[in-house]
């Protein structure tokens, strides 16, 4: 069943051409990884799927809502609050509210976006601490955490409200070796949980050992591919 | 040796309060210092320079010393015919030396100019601090009311209402002990015109001002409440100056020029023969010197006071206007919330480049036929108008400093633009403009003073008040000062504060 799809979608910086006419579909519970050499537009793709970035031309489909790149800004901004409302997205500096506490940061979501009850949110907000191995530190500023734990909580952040894929900018590229074996067992289990991810990497172990198909962008293409050299994988 | 350490960042703290006053005492010190003389002094003065330099303030107007509207640079008044008549007879010629009115007295001292012609009346308190001439003129004190309002009738029926005069004139002083609440102006339009919008119950002026300005519809002179005498004002020390300019005067009053003068600006205030005219029923003479009793200090506390309650609604109003012109400057993909930046922006740009005493002048006289404001409110809204301006480039700067991931993570996961206004941009932001407002009350509260130019007596308007009349600008100046700054530290230590709050924060 496919939960995010892309129909002819296409961009430019001015007159730089980033990507053209790219089509994917992700399936539930699927890894997809998108690599390519630095600087190609890998980010602003994925900023593209939900509306953090325009897109010029083309579609981007999750679920029932659909984001036309040609829209008029009211239309544009209606499907795009729509599309994230199925689609977290982990940044690369991973942008935790500064002035709010790691618990704080979690409640965000369900408490001022959905509009829940506070009180209601507590529990199931500390047990997506317990889950990413962060709860201890639930009252800590953001800037008291350190590089790794900061991103554990933006998963979580982006976990507290259900979304069905993931959209994550660099997730291991400040991560040591362990660290990075640790969020591969999260996102390991958040797979079968049937929650989709798109993750813009250059990481090959990790993205063989999530299992997950490879795109590669480059000369603004969009292609699935292996690694060029598979042996990389084995060799590292 | 923890409660040494503890102490001495509080010396510090109190040295510094200290020794901006400090340096402010040495100052006024120094400009008190008559100033030295060297060369020729009084008559042989003028006549070695050639040039009677007679200090006076264009501000005054019709008819007494004015720019002659059809050429710029021309000046006409009767005061200028007269100066210029007694120069001819002094054998020199006449210089106008420009100079606010409330300040001729201790300029005249300083040796800005040779003399005071400028409607300086003769008042016993006068009279001990610079030598008075033979009156050139004797103008009647004219009351002017509204056609309608028929409680007033003389001076004792003022007791309680608004009474508009200039400060600092022998009218001011009349009031005092009729009860009457004074309400100070700068120009002699002005009374008139708020006396015809109801801001004030009854207007008393010389003639000279009556005759032109007071001739409103819908305004009666109610009658003369006495006389009093233009003289020329000359330094003490300067006697020989003074037997000139008395000769002078009264040659011209023998050949009947002074008369001609007159009649050719139409006034007819009084007999102006000197031996005819007796001193004006003036209050008794203060004292020679500005004198701290608890009725003074009431008056500067409660000057202070209006400064204080004029600067935090006019801080408020800024505080609230400039959030909304800082958020409509926010970038937008609306037609219509562009239209609304752009208006903003000329908002700001007009506000902060004009100066507030012309915004001040406008809102005040220049809307009044449109809306009536009263005084307190023109003040806190005008000051209101002005700072709105710089707050929302406080505010912009704020958020133009907020994290844009963080802006950018809260509309990933969905909020709409108000809600990461709410949440994310404005708590950053408020505290990255934190300092800059608290900054900016500090300055509001000095400019405060400005409003005493649409009759609010607030503190530096209430000092100016207390040393003209104590001719004493030293110890009313330290005052009002220590005030300010009794006002204005607290801040201080707020800004700096939330300076370093914000430090600990970034790093």
């Amino acid at each position: 069943m496919t939960v995010l799809e892309t129909r002819g979608l296409s961009k430019s910086f001015g007159e730089r051409l980033i990507f053209e006419n790219v089509s994917l579909s992700l399936g539930r519970g699927e890894a997809l990884v998108l690599t390519g050499p630095s600087g190609a537009g890998k980010s602003t793709f994925l900023r593209c799927l939900n509306g953090l970035e325009r897109a010029d031309r083309g579609e981007v489909i999750v679920q029932d809502a659909c984001i036309r790149a040609e829209a008029r800004p009211r239309e544009f901004s209606e499907a795009v609050r729509s599309v994230r409302s199925h689609v977290g997205f982990v940044f690369q500096g991973h942008c935790l509210f500064s002035h709010r506490s790691v618990l704080d940061n979690v409640l965000e979501g369900p408490v001022h976006v959905r509009g829940l009850k506070r009180e209601a949110c507590v529990p199931r907000a500390q047990s997506l601490l317990e889950r990413v191995g962060i709860a201890h530190r639930a009252n800590a500023l953001p800037r008291q955490l350190s590089h790794g734990e900061q991103q554990r909580v933006a998963i979580a952040r982006a976990l507290a409200l259900d979304p069905q894929v993931l959209l994550l900018d660099e997730p291991t590229s400040a991560l040591d070796r362990d660290r990075t074996e640790q969020l591969t067992r999260l996102l390991g289990s958040l797979l079968r949980e049937g929650v989709a991810m798109l993750a813009v990497t250059h990481d090959q172990r990790f993205a063989a050992s999530l299992g997950a198909r490879v795109h590669r962008l480059e000369h603004s293409r969009v292609v699935e591919t292996l690694w060029e050299r598979p042996s990389a994988i084995s060799s590292k | 040796m923890l409660s040494s350490e503890r102490a001495a960042p509080s010396v510090l703290a109190t040295a510094r309060m200290y020794t901006p006053l400090l340096a402010l005492f040495f100052c006024l010190s120094a400009a008190c210092e008559p100033a030295p003389s060297s060369g020729p002094r009084g008559l042989a003065r003028v006549q070695a320079q050639g040039v009677l330099r007679w200090g006076a303030d264009i501000q005054g107007g019709e008819p007494y010393v004015f720019e002659d509207p059809q050429q710029a640079g021309r000046l006409l008044g009767f005061e200028v015919e007269i100066a210029e008549a007694l120069a001819r007879e002094l054998g020199v010629r006449a210089e106008l030396v420009q100079n606010d009115w409330t300040t001729l007295v201790p300029s005249l001292e300083r040796g800005t100019f040779d003399v005071i012609l400028n409607g300086l009346e003769a008042t016993p308190a006068r009279r001990e601090r610079i030598a008075l001439s033979r009156p050139y003129y004797v103008f009647q004190e004219v009351l002017s009311a509204r056609e309608a309002d028929t409680r007033i009738k003389d001076l004792a029926s003022l007791r309680g209402l608004r009474v508009g005069t200039l400060a600092n004139t022998q009218a001011w002083d009349m009031l005092e002990p009729a009860g009457a609440e004074r309400v100070p102006y700068e120009g002699v339009e002005e009374p008139y015109l708020d006396l015809v919008h109801g801001r004030i119950d009854a207007v008393l002026l010389d003639d000279v001002v009556a005759d032109r300005y007071g001739q409103k519809p819908g305004l009666r002179t109610v009658g003369s409440l006495g006389t009093g005498e233009y003289v020329v004002g000359v330094q003490r020390s300067e006697p020989d100056l003074l037997n000139a300019i008395e000769r002078g005067l009264y040659n011209l009053d023998l050949s009947g020029q002074l008369q001609q003068i007159l009649e050719r600006w139409q006034l007819h205030g009084g007999d102006p023969a000197p031996s005819a005219a007796a001193l004006p029923a003036a209050p008794a003479p203060k004292h020679a010197s500005f004198d701290l009793g608890p009725h003074q200090l009431l008056l500067f506390l409660e000057g202070a006071w209006v400064t204080i309650a004029i600067s935090m609604v006019a801080m408020l109003i800024a505080v609230l206007l400039g959030m909304l012109l800082a958020l409509a400057r926010l970038p937008s993909p609306y037609a219509l919330r562009r239209g609304l930046a752009a208006l903003a922006t000329v908002y700001v740009e007009v506000f902060r480049g004009t100066p507030v005493l012309l915004q001040l002048y406008v809102l005040y006289y220049g809307l009044a036929s449109l809306v009536s404001l009263d005084a307190f409110t023109a003040a806190a809204l005008g000051l209101g108008l002005n700072y709105a301006a710089y707050e929302a480039e406080i505010y912009r700067a704020g958020i133009q400093a907020v994290p844009h991931g963080e802006v950018e993570a809260a509309r990933a996961m969905g909020m709409s633009g108000a809600l990461t206004l709410r949440r994310v941009v404005l708590p950053h932001a408020a505290r990255f403009s934190l300092p800059g407002v608290a900054n900016d009350f500090i300055s509001l509260l000095k400019d405060s003073s400005l409003v005493s130019v649409i009759t609010v007596v607030e503190l530096t308007k209430r000092m100016t008040i207390a040393a003209v009349d104590g001719r004493s600008w030293l110890l009313p100046g330290i005052l009002c000062a220590a005030l300010y700054l009794v006002m204005s530290y607290p801040l201080s230590l707020l800004a700096r504060r939330f300076e370093r709050h914000l430090g600990g924060h970034k790093r």
